[in-house]
């Protein structure tokens, strides 16, 4: 069972500010330290579930954020941009993908709420309105690939659990 | 699909959270449980085709990634694009934002 990792950081554990997730910011360095302790969490959560190998895809602002120094070594890391799949890079080598630190969709009222830039005010996706999290389901979907797990604040988990029942 | 819910969102920048480790247990025990139950996992199909709708922040930030091929004007503010294969909708998304960033 291969695990991709798909790792975002505004759904990370105390989160609530735009400087806790950007760099340069001074709170952004703190903030990398909790990034990776939720990722090192769902690495660990999912060897203990059976899972053979897990790669973790940094998924957020311009992917070089997990402090890989601290990161459990049994897991391999794609860092950087540009990457042909953005958020979703190596979807198309993994059995079953998680989304850790993800975040509401724009306008919803979850922490640092939005789709994927400030440029957007929503996207649509058949006639629905999409956050990263169901674009990502739909892209993994169409490769086959389920999402066995959302973490993130409440909105966000709660939209999740409409993508398919637990 | 599993979930592990690590804050509360009171708001857009505010939230009920969770210490580190609490939040640490939630996140290993939801992993755990989603590849112990993987046969209960599926994927999340809704296609094809596909259709992306996208409203940007300005007018002129619609005007610049219309002119993409395939990308239609919609509205004064709104792009969208249809295809088959949502891989390649996923990367002309990717290809929108960034173009319409440019735009200042």
């Amino acid at each position: 069972m291969r695990v991709l990792i798909s790792a975002d950081m505004e759904g990370t554990t105390g989160v609530t500010g735009w400087h806790d997730v950007q760099p340069g910011q001074p709170e952004y360095q703190r903030f990398r330290r909790f990034l990776t302790a939720d990722v090192n969490a769902a690495v660990d959560g999912a060897f203990q579930g059976g899972a053979t190998e897990v790669v973790v895809n940094e998924a957020h602002d311009g992917m070089r954020n997990i402090l890989i120094e601290d990161l459990d070594e049994r897991v391999e890391m794609i860092s950087g941009l540009h990457k042909p799949l953005v958020m979703m890079e190596g979807v198309d080598a993994c059995d079953v993908v998680f989304f850790t630190g993800y975040h509401a969709r724009a306008g919803e009222p979850g922490v640092l709420a939005h789709t994927l830039c400030d440029e957007f005010a929503s996207v649509e996706l058949n006639g629905a309105v999409a956050s990263e999290a169901r674009l990502g389901a739909a892209l993994a979907g169409e490769i086959g690939v389920p999402v066995g797990l959302v973490t993130g604040d409440d909105v966000i988990c709660s939209e999740a659990e409409k993508l398919s029942p637990a | 699909v599993k979930t592990a819910v690590v804050k509360y969102a009171k708001d857009n920048f505010s939230a009920r959270c969770l210490g580190l480790k609490a939040a640490g247990d939630r996140i290993r025990d939801a992993a755990r449980s989603a590849i112990a139950e993987h046969d209960m996992l599926q994927p999340y199909r809704i296609g094809p085709p596909y259709t992306i709708n996208v409203t940007l922040r300005e007018a002129a930030q619609a005007g610049a990634v219309a002119g993409l091929p395939g990308v239609t004007r919609d509205s004064p503010v709104s792009v969208g694009f249809s295809g088959e294969n949502f891989r390649e909708l996923y990367a002309m998304l990717e290809a929108v934002g960034i173009i319409a960033g440019t735009v200042r």
